[in-house]
């Protein structure tokens, strides 16, 4: 134990008299962090989060590959080792010392960075310092034994700079680190899920963007913390004390054996995505993070105030503040200006009434169409239009809940969405009919997919409690008779009045669809949340309407302007 | 390794004599448990080197050559971390001062001299009071004077009886320091003795020289023991060859004095340890 105290106290000596580990560790971080902070605009709010990704990075694998690796392999080639070895120690406290001595003269400078963006840049403490500190705590102890295995395998001083350049520069450039992975095409954004200094971008941005904690990043951070434990034990094995001590070329393999976790993690992120997914979702966060002031606009505020001049705040992706006029020097909120003179800017508009699944007779080819695709496109296409959320009510659950996700995460760009997942409806009831012509497999298969049919109130119940549980947002129940050569099976009113039982009591908002007064009247009484349609044939007494207004039933009467 | 058979007593210095490939390095290294041995039984202060590695290493003191320390380590400093590996260590002001290294002890190791160094290269083998040191040519490289305070270092350790094992390719640093040398050729030692003994073995008689004032009569008898006689171009100095110098020696001067001559110089000439060195390996020790 003596040992391993005497060596971490030499070490840090050394260290700290030796210009080009403060250089490294201090300055050159710095001088990046203030070139990229005023470039990007950091004080804006996005572009911190970038730079601090950068700097961090940068930092750790300076430290790791130059600070451990090459000055393992000069105290080698220099003979300070062959004297320690006729010493009764061990390669563990020389290489732990090293490990820890990393850490120490790494960690002050991961708090300088903070302070000066927090001081300097405004910004805000993070809420997850402590997941960043055990996280960035692993990066040093990662990196730190992937130099000291990589002064391991090699035999001279050159080898080991090629080595460290042949890690150094991918990590640097395909991690997101400095050139953002949001201009990266498909196939490199697959390439990088093998690189484990961009799980370290993607998890120093989470944390600090998204507030997440270490669990979000347990996977790079067990794969550090193996490649560490491994890293250790081989560099133990393979620990030479003199230059004279050749090592066979064929052990340069043992580097490869280190990265392992980071190579089977980036194969499980070819099955899983979640990595990638994430660097978009990211990406798309950053892109909303910043602040700006959209000024000389006409303003409809909402509440049917509308300013003829007047300007926004967007701070973090959230309006901030609406000003009459100019208001005030965008420098001194520390905003991007958007010059909006003759545009007009409204609040995001809401449809609550569409069905994301059917491609509504504009898919020419039908065995080309990809449900999924076509669903995040219409989504990608409201927001285009100003309609920043819809709701779904009625779609293939499984289906539309993978895109609710998809969107919601931020990995592909679209209007927020809600969704009842299928609708209740009877056996040959409205809804049925559009797949009455397949052949009878098929048509189950769809009718289950789409379509709920409960038999009996424990079903209905069931059947809603299981949409629950998947995470629909709203219930839809479908009360239609038809009327002329369009004749239904109507939804039993027992049945109807279970699943409305059961929405309430699983507090899902309960959609109707209502084809005439009859159906609107048994919604109302069933405390539905929403009239869809309303009624096609007969006018709505006024008295129906009046008791929706005060039992806080809304109607949404789908109406659609045409142009004959 | 062919064939290497030795054995150190408590208290003496013994030294590893042999040109470069002889040998040397290896056998040092197997006994200081740096190299695993392929055959044979070695005994380092009761310990196998090769399984109770740690053990010994924590009871030798070892002086290298071509080691290094860092360039910013200070002498204390790498005092300090030396000692931290051992289980027990000297009062290192002590060691410090008895190194002469006192004044130095806050200097850099890159500032030290030649000299300096090798006294922190000795002070860091003495740092755990070892029972046994090794110096592998402890002063190969070093400037005469240098060398010399090193020898005036090496023999106050001599007089401590400290047990000591060296190699060397300097023969006056073995007949200076050492009680007993075995001489290394091609992985065997191909003797082994003290200086004094190995000396007497060489083939080579000693030589009397003696001076007279004036010349010597060109008859002369073989002298006791005495092998062959001739007189130089002076006919004032005379060399005789003997197998036992001292019974030569008493019968020439006997007869120096029969013959009334004035005696003014004599010198006892033995066989250095590099002439038996030579004769016993053909090699010269620098080669």
């Amino acid at each position: 134990m003596k040992a391993y105290k005497a060596l971490i106290a030499l070490d840090l000596k050394l260290a700290l008299r030796n210009r080009s580990v403060i250089f490294f560790n201090y300055l050159f971080p710095l001088v990046f962090f203030f070139i990229f902070g005023q470039a990007m605009h950091a004080e804006r709010g996005a572009a911190m989060t970038i730079v601090i990704a950068m700097v961090l990075i940068i930092g750790i694998l300076g430290n790791g590959l130059f600070g451990a690796g090459i000055r393992a392999v000069q105290e080698r080639e220099a003979n300070i080792l062959r004297r320690y070895k006729v010493t009764p120690i061990t390669p563990a406290p020389l290489l732990f010392a090293s490990v820890v001595t990393g850490w120490i003269l790494y960690m002050p400078n991961v708090i300088l960075i903070f302070t000066l963006a927090h001081f300097l840049y405004g910004m805000p403490w993070p809420q997850s310092m402590a997941s960043i500190l055990i996280f960035i705590t692993l990066a040093i102890v990662g990196f730190r034994s992937i130099g000291l295995i990589l002064a391991s395998v090699v035999n001279s001083m050159q080898e080991s700079q090629l080595l460290v350049q042949l890690i150094y520069l991918p990590m640097l450039f395909l991690s997101g680190a400095t050139f953002p992975l949001a201009m990266f095409p498909p196939w490199l954004l697959v390439v990088t899920q093998f690189v484990p200094a961009t799980y370290m971008v993607t998890g120093i941005q989470g944390m600090l963007l998204r507030h997440e904690g270490i669990l979000t990043d347990i996977q790079p951070a067990m794969a550090l913390l193996l490649t560490a434990f491994v890293g250790l034990l081989i560099s133990y094995k393979l620990f030479r004390w003199e230059k004279e001590e050749k090592i066979r070329a064929s052990a340069k393999l043992w580097l490869a054996a280190v990265l392992t976790p980071f190579l089977l993690l980036g194969f499980w992120q070819m099955h899983a995505r979640t990595g990638i997914a994430k660097t978009k979702a990211l990406n798309r966060q950053l892109a909303r993070s910043d602040t700006f002031l959209i000024r000389h606009a006409r303003i409809f505020i909402g509440d049917g105030k509308v300013i003829e001049n007047g300007s926004v705040l967007v701070r973090g992706g959230k309006i901030a503040e609406v000003y009459d006029g100019d208001g005030p020097d965008p420098k001194t909120l520390k905003a991007e200006t958007v010059e909006a003179a003759g545009k007009t800017i409204l609040p995001g508009l809401i449809d609550v009434h569409v069905h994301l699944g059917a491609p509504g007779g504009f898919c020419p080819d039908m065995s080309k169409y990809d449900a999924e695709k076509s669903m995040q496109r219409n989504l990608a296409a409201y927001l285009y239009s100003g309609v920043t959320t819809v709701r779904s009510v009625g779609d293939n659950p499984g289906r539309i809940l993978k895109v609710r996700s998809t969107v919601s995460s931020g990995e592909v760009l679209g209007a927020d969405l809600q969704t009842c997942g299928p609708m209740f409806t009877a056996p040959s009831g409205h809804g049925t009919e559009y797949f009455k012509d397949f052949p009878p497999a098929i048509r189950s298969k769809l009718e289950k997919q789409n379509l709920r049919l409960p038999a009996s109130t424990d079903e209905a119940h069931q059947q809603v409690d299981e949409l629950k549980k998947q995470g629909a947002d709203c219930i839809k129940a479908i009360l239609e008779a038809g009327a002329g050569g369009h004749v239904y099976n109507r939804l039993d009113t027992g049945l109807f009045n279970a699943i409305a039982q059961q929405a309430r009591a699983d507090s899902l908002p309960l959609a109707v669809h209502t084809g005439d007064v009859r159906d609107v009247t048994d919604a109302v009484e069933a405390q539905a949340n929403s009239i869809e349609h309303g009624s096609f044939r007969e006018r709505i007494p006024d008295s129906l309407f009046d008791q929706m207004a005060r039992q806080g039933t809304f109607y949404d009467p789908t109406l659609s302007m045409g142009k004959l | 390794m062919k064939g290497i058979d030795f054995e150190i007593q408590p208290g003496e210095v013994f030294g590893l004599l042999g040109p470069n490939g002889a040998g040397k390095t290896t056998t040092v290294e197997i006994l200081e448990g740096l190299r695993a041995r392929s055959g044979g039984e070695v005994s380092v202060l009761g310990f196998d080197p090769d399984r109770q590695r740690q053990q010994l290493k924590d009871r030798i003191g070892v002086c290298l050559q071509a080691t290094n320390l860092p360039e910013k380590i200070r002498v204390r400093e790498a005092m300090q971390v030396f000692a931290s590996f051992y289980s027990r260590h000297v009062d290192l002001t002590r060691l410090l001062q008895r190194l002469q290294l006192e004044e130095k002890r806050d200097a850099f190791y890159s500032t030290l001299s030649g000299g300096q160094k090798q006294r922190l290269a000795l002070a860091l083998a003495l740092i755990n009071d070892p029972q046994l040191i090794f110096l592998d040519e402890p002063t190969t490289g070093l400037d005469p004077q240098v060398r010399v305070e090193i020898h005036s270092l090496l023999e106050e350790l001599k007089r401590e009886h400290r047990t000591m094992l060296m190699t060397t390719h300097y023969i006056e640093e073995a007949e200076r320091l050492c009680d007993h040398v075995a001489i290394v050729d091609e992985g065997r030692i191909i003797a082994l003795d003290t200086p004094a003994h190995l000396q007497q073995q060489s083939r080579n008689a000693s030589s009397i020289v003696v001076t007279c004032a004036t010349p010597f009569p060109q008859d002369r008898p073989v002298w006791a023991e005495s092998i062959h006689s001739v007189i130089d171009s002076s006919g004032r100095t005379l060399t005789v060859n003997s197998r036992r110098p001292a019974a030569t020696l008493v019968d020439l001067v006997k007869w120096i004095d029969q013959h009334g001559l004035e005696l003014t110089d004599v010198r006892l000439k033995q066989p250095s340890l590099e002439d038996v060195f030579i004769e016993l390996t053909g090699k010269s020790l620098r080669e």
